[in-house]
């Protein structure tokens, strides 16, 4: 028994409550009598006034004692050695293809069988395999819900480095302890310790590799299967708002298939499903729009600038952006000279330099490692422009003449161009409109909203928050919604099932939507899946020193002793009140 | 109230041959009056009934001697009640008192005689008026006057500190026949061993914590008896008659205490 518990100590202090309870209590049963001079002095009254009384040491006052001790030994982990219990942890294999036709519910029977066969009074632990592994069933818990734990295994992640997931088990399991890997893949390396349950059941198989939206009048639904194994003729079946909509036999092809039929008109989500077969969840795909991703630019040039620079030529042959109305909507900003940048913004600011002009020719050094630099060939180009430092990194340069630069700030950057545009040939030539261009494409990720609207599990999609927006939440199929992981303004998830989910604020306001699918070619794959066991090769020696006891026998015999004292001392004082 | 008739008619007073003083009545009274029964004779005088006169002691000794009988009266009783709130202490001690009161009442209307009831320190009273709220703790005065060779009834517990033994004297003194009944609670009796109670005196309202453990309700028991002792001597020596009743229902009252203290006996 040990009071180093925190817990335990500060239930010891129970006592002398219960002791200064009774000390001070001044509510006793009252009775009228007629003559008390008959009964002989007693000093109950300690002193003067009716605060405390002698301590009366009344069944009552032992039970209640008692009751604040068996509770203190309780909270302090009193025990007196236990039974000696050997863990197991269980550690079941995340990925998908555990969830193939038998494949799961033959990994339950047999984890099941394994418990079984392990004997009562073990501490049983079960994880779930994964990027980050998931505890399913504590070890240290009172009650273990074997059954729920199995419920919630749900296999829908592609292939995974396990070994993290091993190492957990084995440090929840203790050298003494056994890890048993539930799994349909060959044992993994370096982990002779652990004993393995093969599962897998070999099976033919066809899988969605993918569907896209093609562009085109009319639209085209193209489509990508495989098919690992001899199947028979399979179709795909495409839906819309629950419908079917359009029906195709699969085009096989060398075990692959590459086809395109009519896109739904009128809708813009679509579902793609491919004939059951023995692994389910890589039979769906959902086609969904790409999301919105307009920059907003405001143009803060003087009109002589804008019209030296061509600006409103050049970005005329960039997609998708539009005029901002502020600089503070705006993503990308053009202006003469610096202003306030804030965070997710992009300045360009276009200076002339001073004194006297100088005319710069090729070869220009531009650094290719910065997305502003891609595409820029400068063949030709008299570039004009005065003299001025300019801060940052190096874009490009004329020799020792610095001609671009990229300043990073504490909120947004600022990218600098020292550029006569009416003198030299710069605008008029081919790099111009693509400088331009490069530089919307590299704010376009500043755009708040969604970065893709269609992820595969297991990888991770992002929204890009609005400063000052409220938090977002991600609805998953059947309803559960998790919290998003933010790093700055980009709040990120990994979905873990298939499916429609949807970004929802937390009043609950739907603000996008994006699709998850299953795609890995190596879980789809049920012909290699292994049925063989494997017993752990090298337990180590057991130490005693850490075998681990059960002290949940007497914890409860204490909880009981605890309501036992509560519930006599709670029928000695209805018996005194009567 | 039909407990108490059912009470008073299976039970009369032990009277036995007290003579008193009363109206004309039924009962044996003190000096001659017009019964049958010879009482003794006296010398004559004029004016007495010639019919009395002794005509053959006269032929035996030449002198007019009468007969005198024995007078009947329906003798006067003083019934004394003690108000002390300590005789309603409890309810069931409350509900005694106010029972064995109308049982003695019931008990003398059988031997005919005239009950006047007064309380102490209140005089006369209506019996089925009384109230027990008198929080003086030694007796009140008795401020009806008591009729000389009459009967006279006490109810009372005695809890008193002082000043029972005076009461009790001038009851018993020129009383036919006294009796002092001295009521109490089954608690009061004997209380209960090992609880821990706040005592609350229905008199002075003083709150005493008490544990009643073995000794104390020992010592308790032990001074309780001693007053009983005290005021038995005291009624006993006066010539009167003392009974100890323990709250209860009327006939147990009177076939287990009264009838054993000789107060009663069968109809």
């Amino acid at each position: 028994m040990t009071f180093t518990q925190p817990l335990g100590l500060l239930a010891l202090l129970a006592v002398p409550a219960v002791v200064l309870l009774h000390l001070f209590r001044n509510k006793l049963p009252q009775r009228r009598i007629a003559a008390s001079f008959l009964f002989p002095d007693q000093a109950l009254l300690a002193g003067a006034g009716r605060t405390r009384t002698r301590l009366l040491r009344t069944p009552s006052f032992w039970c209640e004692l008692l009751a604040a001790i068996l509770l203190a030994a309780w909270l302090g982990g009193l025990s007196f050695g236990g039974r000696r219990a050997l863990p197991l942890v269980l550690v079941l294999d995340g990925s998908a293809s555990m969830a193939a036709k038998g494949t799961q519910a033959l990994a339950q029977e047999r984890v099941r069988a394994r418990l079984a066969a392990h004997g009562g009074g073990a501490f049983v632990g079960i994880l779930r395999t994964g990027s980050r592994p998931e505890i399913l069933l504590d070890p240290r818990d009172p009650a273990p819900d074997v059954d729920a734990a199995l419920q919630r295994w749900a296999p829908s992640l592609p292939r995974h480095d396990v070994h993290l997931a091993l190492d957990v088990a084995r440090e929840l399991a203790g050298p003494d302890g056994e890890v048993v890997f539930v799994t349909d893949e060959p044992a993994p390396p370096g982990h002779a310790d652990v004993e393995v349950l093969g599962c897998g059941v070999r099976a033919a198989n066809a899988a969605l590799l993918g569907a896209e939206r093609l562009p085109g009048a009319p639209p085209r639904l193209r489509i990508r299967a495989q098919k690992y194994g001899e199947l028979p003729a399979a179709t795909v079946v495409v839906s819309a708002d629950g419908k079917e909509v359009a029906r195709a036999a699969v085009p096989w092809q060398d075990a692959v298939a590459d086809f395109t039929v009519a896109w739904p008109g009128g809708h813009d989500v679509v579902a793609v499903q491919l004939d059951a077969d023995a692994l389910a969840i890589d039979d769906a795909v959902l086609v969904v729009p790409p999301p919105l991703r307009t920059v907003a630019i405001a143009d803060e040039l003087a009109p002589a600038t804008r019209a030296a620079l061509a600006s409103e030529r050049a970005f005329a042959a960039v997609p998708d952006w539009r005029p901002a109305a502020s600089r503070a909507e705006a993503q990308l900003v053009l202006a003469d000279a610096p202003g306030p940048v804030a965070g997710g913004q992009c300045e360009l600011v276009v200076t002339r330099g001073t004194g006297e002009l100088l005319v710069h020719k090729p070869p220009f050094t531009v650094d290719r490692a910065s997305p502003l630099g891609e595409g820029l060939r400068f063949d030709g180009v008299q570039w004009v422009a005065g003299a001025q430092e300019l801060p940052g990194r190096v874009l490009v340069a004329a020799g020792p003449h610095v001609l671009a630069s990229e300043e990073g700030l504490d909120t947004g950057r600022r990218v600098w161009l020292r550029l006569v545009g009416e003198a030299g040939n710069l605008v008029r030539a081919p790099d111009w409109p693509v400088l331009c261009s490069n530089l919307v494409e590299g704010v376009r990720g500043l755009v708040p909203g969604p970065l893709a609207t269609a992820v595969a599990i297991g990888q991770e999609i992002a929204w890009r928050q609005r400063p000052g927006d409220a938090p977002l939440l991600v609805e998953a199929p059947g309803g559960a919604r998790q919290n998003l992981a933010f790093v700055g303004d980009t709040g990120g998830f990994v979905p873990t099932r298939p499916g429609l989910h949807h970004w929802v604020a937390t009043d609950g306001r739907i603000r996008g939507t994006f699709a998850a699918s299953f795609v890995d070619a190596s879980e789809s794959d049920l012909r290699a899946v292994v049925a063989a066991d494997r017993p752990a090769q090298a337990i180590p020696a057991t130490s005693g020193r850490a075998s681990v006891r059960d002290t949940g026998f007497e914890r409860r015999l204490l909880v009981v002793m605890v309501l036992l004292c509560l519930v006599a001392d709670w029928w000695l004082l209805q018996r005194r009140e009567a | 109230m039909n407990a108490i008739a059912a009470v008073v008619a299976r039970w009369r007073l032990a009277l036995r041959l007290q003579r008193h003083r009363g109206r004309l009545g039924g009962r044996r009274g003190i000096g001659s009056g017009s019964s049958q029964e010879f009482f003794d004779f006296r010398d004559y005088a004029p004016g007495d009934d010639l019919r009395h006169v002794d005509w053959r002691g006269f032929a035996r000794t030449e002198q007019l001697r009468v007969r005198l009988f024995e007078a009947e009266v329906a003798p006067y009783c003083d019934v004394v009640v003690d108000p002390s709130a300590s005789l309603a202490v409890t309810d069931q001690k409350a509900a005694a008192a106010r029972a064995l009161l109308g049982v003695l009442l019931g008990l003398l209307r059988g031997e005919q005689a005239q009950a006047q009831v007064q309380a102490l320190g209140v005089g006369r009273i209506d019996p089925e008026r009384i109230a027990f709220t008198s929080t003086v703790d030694s007796p009140g005065p008795l401020l009806a006057p008591l009729r000389a060779q009459g009967l006279r009834v006490l109810l009372t517990d005695g809890l008193w500190r002082t000043g029972g033994t005076a009461l009790l004297r001038t009851l018993a003194a020129s009383a036919s026949w006294f009796l002092c009944v001295q009521l109490l609670d089954p608690w009061e009796a004997a209380p209960t061993v090992g609880d821990t109670l706040q005592l609350v005196d229905c008199e002075t309202g003083a709150t005493h914590e008490r544990r009643l453990d073995r000794a104390t309700v020992a010592e308790y028991t032990t001074r309780l008896q001693r007053l009983t002792d005290e005021l038995r001597a005291t009624v006993v020596g006066s010539g009167g008659v003392f009974a100890r009743v323990l709250a209860d229902a009327p006939d147990v009252m009177v076939a287990r205490d009264l009838a054993a203290a000789g107060v009663v006996e069968p109809a």
